[in-house]
């Protein structure tokens, strides 16, 4: 016996009520089939070579995919200890996910384009609606910190987040084939191919992220010099939302701390050194200051979730610096900086496509952060469970690496 | 203790190893009860803390007493090690070479134990030629295990290396204090060594010193070599054993003077691009970053950089470049190490990183694939309140 979830609309919430033991039987169901993961290649290739065959084999697709992964995530979230899952934040995100199951679960295969464009709704709904969810599990998590050993609750929020930059970015582009507009990703409108479509996956110039980073950020800290001191024109494919995210992390965090390092003498900061470098498969960022390093005590921690946990009052998340530098501006919000999430996502989404975060630090001198992105676009989504090639994979593309990278950093 | 390094020096050392232990037969060793007598004997390891300790009064001999009774029970046990060896492994000649090397070293030591007129400065003497005598162990040995790849387990291989290299490290250590310690005659008014600890060691200093060593091999041997730039934290100074931090900085700086020169070469750039050294020093620890654009090195030869014998010098045979009559000496000059010439057979980098982790630091390298590559050196402050808990 399956109970009925009610509709998640507009503004009406369902009630958050505990999980029942024996509704479970779908979520096991599902549960059972692995993810297939895909690579950006795969993904850029439909989204290149649109034809409407196409788009309802990409709609299918993505209609059962979604269960798959979120299956997967409902179980590992009916895995936290009781008191955790008890958590009324987590509790709500449980809901949330259990409801777009549901919904997603129930939907019929599509044949026809009208059928498509219902579907649209119903993912686009799904995104929006699932805006709190980092807040709610960010807080959560904080609240259940004796529950739960930190290690558990980076590997389960890592998991999560992965995750769900998966089903989002497939959702996304899914959306952005059929026409319709994405939520979140800013499909760039300064890289229209020559039908006008709009892509989620863009051409990224690695030096033109980089300015862009530079120029957000320059106004907020005069004075101190961002010097890209070696560059090349390398060009890669990737959601521009991701990298931009990480880089303005980065950037922003050797800012911030030149600048308490040297408080009194704005001017006479030490500037930040960038250097971009790449071969034939992978771009490399290094971005090194003079902030002081960081010491002993913290170093461990860089990659803990919600370290600050001032999520109290931010009720959406997206995960992307337009948000991020709204909130900057807003004085309101920004006296909740900082959250705590800036590294640990930077790397969720490096770690995605086969990529890495490194940061190495000279206590009481400066830090060298170090991120690598694949650049081939040929490595399958980093979701962190076993996988199995699919038929997908060989209509598109054989010749794919099915390898995790190995990593550029060893001691 | 710093040695000076000529470049001659290093031409002129043969590669053959004299044979320098007794001919007596491997056989007698099976009823030789002594070795296990005293390998079953507990380590009493003394902390670096007590080491400095015995220095400030060298005239009561305190290092004596204590090395006398500590050094063979260490030398049985890597007697034994030897003895666990596969025996195939045991009967190539270099190994055999190495393990009689201890055996020995154990039998003239061993007597001091119990001896009733114990007189330090004799002691302190015997050691002064066994440690002349172990020169050449981590050499010798690499050659040995190189033979013996077919017949080994890497992992086992490497297991035994480990702890080869760690007990060399400490006995060492452990006997040249002593004979140190021994020559002196007062303590010094406001010493700043303590047997061979210096405790106002200047990395800047050192550094200066073995990129200038380093630069006149590369020199020597391409014809040209990078400019090696000091930064950051230049005038600190800490407490250290000199002869590891310069062991590992000359390593390193061989790594990056060779990738540098190599890889602008391929890329055929005008000038060489200099190499940065970056030193900080904070409360917990001293670091040195050595930043080169040597190209890098690829993630699956970054895997194995730290393994024994992984190598990616070129023997002096394949190389096409026959300029000079020199340059296979030069060549092996470049490749080899403080310690002895290595001749490229991989085992710089594991040597330098257990020379680092000895005292509780750590040695990470990031490479950057096409262009260069970032070694993070970082020791801990050996000063009293550490010092106490690390123990040799």
């Amino acid at each position: 016996m399956i109970r009925v979830s009610k509709r998640l609309t507009g503004g009406s919430r369902a009630k958050v009520s505990e999980p029942q033991f024996y509704a479970n039987k779908a979520v096991q169901e599902y549960a059972q089939f692995k993810p297939t993961p895909i690579t950006l290649r795969q993904l850029l290739f439909y989204e290149r070579h649109r034809t409407n065959e196409r788009l309802l084999k990409s709609a299918n697709y993505v209609r059962q995919e979604l269960p798959i992964r979120i299956a997967h995530r409902l179980r590992d979230m009916q895995q936290l200890p009781f008191i955790v899952g008890m958590n009324s934040h987590i509790l709500t995100v449980y809901q949330l996910y259990l409801d777009a199951f549901e919904r997603l679960r129930c939907c019929k295969p599509i044949e026809t384009l009208g059928d498509n464009a219902r579907f649209c709704q119903t993912l686009q709904h799904s995104l929006q609606d699932h805006l709190v969810v980092i807040p709610h599990l960010a807080l959560g998590m904080q609240e259940c910190q004796e529950y739960i050993t930190i290690e558990k609750r980076d590997n389960f929020m890592n998991t999560l987040l992965r995750s769900r930059i998966s089903r989002r970015v497939l959702a996304e582009q899914h959306l952005v084939l059929s026409g319709c507009p994405p939520v979140v990703t800013s499909a760039a409108n300064d890289d229209l191919p020559e039908s006008g479509k709009t892509m989620v996956f863009q051409h990224c110039k690695a030096q033109q992220i980089l300015r862009n980073c530079i120029s957000r950020l320059e106004p907020k800290y005069p004075g101190i010099k961002m010097i890209i001191q070696q560059s090349c024109d390398v060009e890669f494919s990737y959601v521009l939302d991701h990298i931009e995210y990480i880089l303005y992390q980065i950037l922003r965090n050797s800012l911030c701390h030149t600048k308490s390092r040297h408080p009194s003498h704005l001017h006479a900061c030490p500037p930040i050194y960038i250097t971009v470098c790449a071969n034939d498969t992978d771009v490399y960022f290094r971005i090194s200051d003079k902030a002081g390093g960081i010491p002993a005590s913290v170093y461990p921690q860089l990659w803990s979730f919600g370290r600050h946990g001032n999520f109290k009052n931010v009720k959406t998340w997206t995960g992307t610096i337009n948000e991020q530098i709204a909130n900057e501006n807003d004085p309101a919000a920004a006296q909740l900086m900082p959250l705590g999430m800036g590294l640990p996502m930077s790397k969720v989404y490096a770690e995605f496509w086969g990529g890495d975060i490194s940061i190495m630090t000279l206590d009481n001198f400066g830090t060298d952060a170090y991120v690598r992105i694949p650049k081939l676009g040929d490595q399958l989504e980093h979701l962190d469970e076993e996988f199995s090639a699919s038929d997908l994979h060989s209509q598109v593309d054989s010749g794919s690496l099915a390898e995790h990278r190995k990593y550029f950093v060893i001691k | 203790m710093l040695r000076s390094h000529g470049v001659a020096r290093y031409l002129t050392r043969s590669l053959t190893t004299v044979t320098k232990t007794s001919e007596k037969p491997l056989g007698q060793a099976f009823y030789d009860d002594k070795i296990l007598t005293y390998a079953n004997k507990p380590v009493q390891p003394v902390s670096l803390h007590q080491l400095i300790r015995f220095g400030q009064t060298p005239s009561s001999n305190q290092s004596a007493q204590y090395a006398r009774t500590e050094l063979p029970v260490r030398l049985a046990r890597r007697v034994r090690a030897f003895q666990t060896l596969p025996f195939i492994v045991g009967t190539n000649p270099y190994i055999r070479e190495i393990y009689r090397l201890y055996y020995d070293s154990f039998e003239s030591l061993e007597p001091f134990v119990q001896m009733k007129q114990f007189d330090p400065v004799t002691y302190a003497d015997k050691l002064k030629d066994l440690v002349e005598r172990h020169t050449d162990n981590i050499p010798t040995l690499a050659r040995g295990f190189l033979e013996c790849k077919q017949y080994m387990d890497p992992h086992d291989m490497a297991i035994f290396l480990d702890e080869v290299i760690k007990a060399r490290i400490g006995i060492r250590l452990i006997a040249e204090q002593c004979i140190v310690l021994t020559e002196q005659d007062q303590p010094q008014q406001q010493p700043r060594h303590f047997g061979i600890i210096d405790t106002k060691l200047q990395p800047s200093q050192l550094v200066q010193h073995c990129a200038e060593f380093v630069a006149e091999l590369c020199d020597f041997n391409y014809g040209v070599s990078p400019e090696t730039i000091v930064n950051g934290h230049v005038d600190t100074s800490f407490t250290y054993v000199p002869v590891h931090l310069e062991y590992i900085l000359t390593e390193l700086l061989k790594n990056s003077h060779r990738a540098t020169v190599e890889h602008s070469r391929k890329q055929q750039l005008v000038d060489v691009p200099p190499i940065e050294v970056t030193i900080s020093h904070s409360q917990e620890e001293i670091g040195i970053r050595i930043r080169d654009q040597g190209g890098g090195i690829n993630e699956d030869s970054l895997a194995k950089v730290f393994d024994y014998s992984y190598t990616t010098v070129k023997k002096p045979g394949e190389d096409d470049d026959q300029l000079s009559i020199f340059n296979g000496m030069a060549q092996m000059a470049m490749q080899s190490g403080v310690g002895g010439p290595l001749a490229g057979l991989g085992y710089g980098l594991p040597l330098a990183r257990m020379y680092a982790q000895y005292f509780g630091g750590s040695l990470t390298l990031v490479s950057m694939n096409g262009y260069g590559c970032d070694t993070f050196l970082k020791l801990k402050h050996i000063d009293q309140s550490l010092a106490e808990g690390l123990e040799i």
